[in-house]
């Protein structure tokens, strides 16, 4: 038979397995089950808020923080560094060069822990690697971060490292958060053309 | 070589050096192909010669089927593979340019460096013109930017516009295409010009 | 049979190809669902149960208490079934989720987990499946910023 006719009903034959296949995969999960259940079980993929205070002040390059509030929330107060994206707008293509950075942390937050924790489950599904949950969440933050106090005579140099640290990042979450809207969303707009350059592709 | 996630890992270099065999090898099936003879390109529009259909649609739906089975299995991230975005404006008019310099011209940008490559004097001369017509775009773009960039409708892909799935949408093209390959055929004998083809 | 004969390879590789799909496709451990369901149900929030609407839920419904082995018995609720979140996806815990009639309740000590836990569930099929939570909005800021209107960036830090 002539192969012409050979090839054509081998790509039909292929193109109708392809019609009826059962799922999308480009819309689901990349990781398996058991993968992704043992990735959660681990304790790795959590951060306390101080080690998000140290990385905050030191204005790490290698981390990026994601907020998954509402923009109104996040344009109210957020942590400093931090990049908006809303837990509904997720799925975006328009984030998947800021989630496929490999070599950058992403530490999701929202206020409290199940937002952020879907999200992680989700992006890490979809098999984006190196991504984080900030324990706690804001309130945790506020709680920890802006409103503790050491009482006492005496201070161990462990607990004035941390104090020290908290101190740090309060003033910065303060100083950042009180500018005049004006100035803050020069400040956003800065970030956003950090973002785009992290984006890379082909644009 | 991103989207294949079993060797998303590999260096730098070592995506350069897969990247640069990939493209001699494509260099080598287009040579192959006899695209080096700017009188298949052509032949193309006076339908004694229909290679080209042939060969790019072959190309066109084998990667299309093999990239949704990759992705099925899980080999392949789909997400991140890009799609061009789409200005309609751009589209049109440039296809338009495009098209007619292929026909005067008997090559693609791609065969032209195919044919470059085995010493073709029409493919440097082709080649040439190409580089005075990006330099061209290039400077008077401020004045057909706004209307370049008319239009724009994102990263659209057919099958989402259609509302199926993109399975449902190889079946078709693969059965356009088989279709087209049937009339191409016919056409070559229809329009058969045996003093030209017989030199290919 | 002349003509099969002469497309043997072609319906072998298509032959092969759709027991590899089979054979993929009946693979428990893999995705299916589209992950968007998963945002939807978290954006307008029918991914959560309060204590309150747990006690005027009228449906049958099974509580799968998650990773609280360090929890004193007295504590624990009653007809709840107990699965360590490592051990979520064996088969035996499989079954039991299968087999549940009506809804299905996570619990956890930690929302962290139990959000974890709902997401994998949620991208795997399972239907009617909710986190239980003791707070009637545990994504509610509880505190209010206050601006220091003397602030300025230029005060550099400590």
């Amino acid at each position: 038979m002539d192969a012409r006719i050979k090839y054509s009903l081998l790509l039909v034959g292929i193109g109708i397995i392809l019609a009826f296949l059962p799922y999308n995969a480009t819309d689901a999960f990349r990781l398996k089950s058991d993968e992704l259940l043992s990735k959660s079980a681990s304790e790795e993929n959590y951060l306390s808020v101080d080690q998000v205070a140290r990385m905050v002040n030191k204005e790490d390059s290698t981390i990026m923080l994601i907020d998954l509030r509402e923009t109104a929330q996040f344009k109210e107060c957020n942590i400093p560094g931090s990049i908006n994206i809303p837990f509904s707008d997720l799925l975006n293509p328009w984030w998947e060069g800021t989630f496929n950075q490999k070599k950058i942390k992403k530490i999701f937050y929202g206020n409290g822990d199940q937002t952020a924790n879907c999200a992680w489950a989700i992006v890490t599904g979809l098999g984006y690697k190196n991504s984080f949950v900030m324990k706690g969440g804001l309130n945790e933050w506020f709680k920890t971060v802006m409103l503790s106090q050491f009482r006492g005579e005496k201070i161990t140099p462990l607990e004035n490292a941390l104090y020290e640290t908290r101190f740090n990042a309060r003033k910065a979450f303060t100083q950042i958060n009180s500018l005049p809207d004006s100035l803050k969303r020069q400040y956003f707009k800065a970030k956003e053309i950090k973002q785009l350059k992290l984006d890379g592709g082909c644009q | 070589m991103g989207p294949i996630s079993i060797i998303s890992d590999f260096p730098e270099w070592l995506n350069m050096l897969i990247a640069f065999f990939i493209g001699i090898g494509f260099g080598f099936a287009l040579e192959q192909a006899g695209f080096s003879s700017s009188r298949r390109l052509a032949g193309m529009f006076y339908g004694y010669d229909t290679t080209v259909i042939k060969v790019f649609f072959t190309a066109a739906i084998v990667a299309l089927a093999g990239s949704q089975l990759l992705s099925f299995f899980g080999l392949l991230n789909l997400k991140l593979v890009f799609v061009n975005p789409y200005y309609v404006n751009s589209a049109i008019l440039g296809g338009i340019i495009m098209g007619a310099g292929f026909i005067m011209g008997g090559y693609c940008p791609g065969t032209s460096i195919s044919a470059l490559s085995i010493g073709k004097i029409d493919a440097m001369i082709f080649l040439l013109g190409g580089m005075v017509g990006a330099f061209l775009f290039m400077e008077t773009y401020p004045f057909i930017q706004a209307f370049a960039m008319e239009n724009y409708k994102g990263n659209m892909r057919i099958d989402e516009w259609l509302g199926v799935s993109p399975g449902v949408f190889t079946l078709l093209l693969i059965i356009a295409a088989v279709a087209m390959f049937w009339i191409a055929e016919l056409a070559e004998k229809k329009f058969s010009r045996p003093d030209i083809t017989s030199d290919l | 049979m002349n003509r099969i004969k002469s497309l043997k390879i072609t319906i072998l590789v298509i032959g092969i190809l759709l027991i590899l799909v089979i054979i993929r496709n009946l693979d428990r451990n893999v995705f299916k669902e589209k992950a968007k369901t998963a945002v939807d149900a978290v954006r307008n929030n029918s991914n959560v149960i309060t204590v309150n609407q747990l006690k005027k839920l009228t449906a049958p419904y099974l509580i799968i208490d998650i990773g609280s082995e360090s929890r004193p018995d007295s504590l624990q609720f009653q007809h709840a079934v107990k699965i360590a979140f490592s051990q979520l996806l064996d088969k035996a815990n499989r079954k039991i989720l299968n087999d549940a009639k009506g809804e299905l309740i996570l619990y956890a000590d930690d929302v962290a987990t139990a959000s974890r836990a709902w997401v994998i569930l949620n991208q795997l099929g399972y239907k009617n499946l909710r986190i239980l939570t003791f707070e009637n909005n545990p994504e509610e800021l509880k505190y209010k910023f206050q601006p220091d209107t003397t602030a300025r960036l230029e005060q550099d830090s400590f």
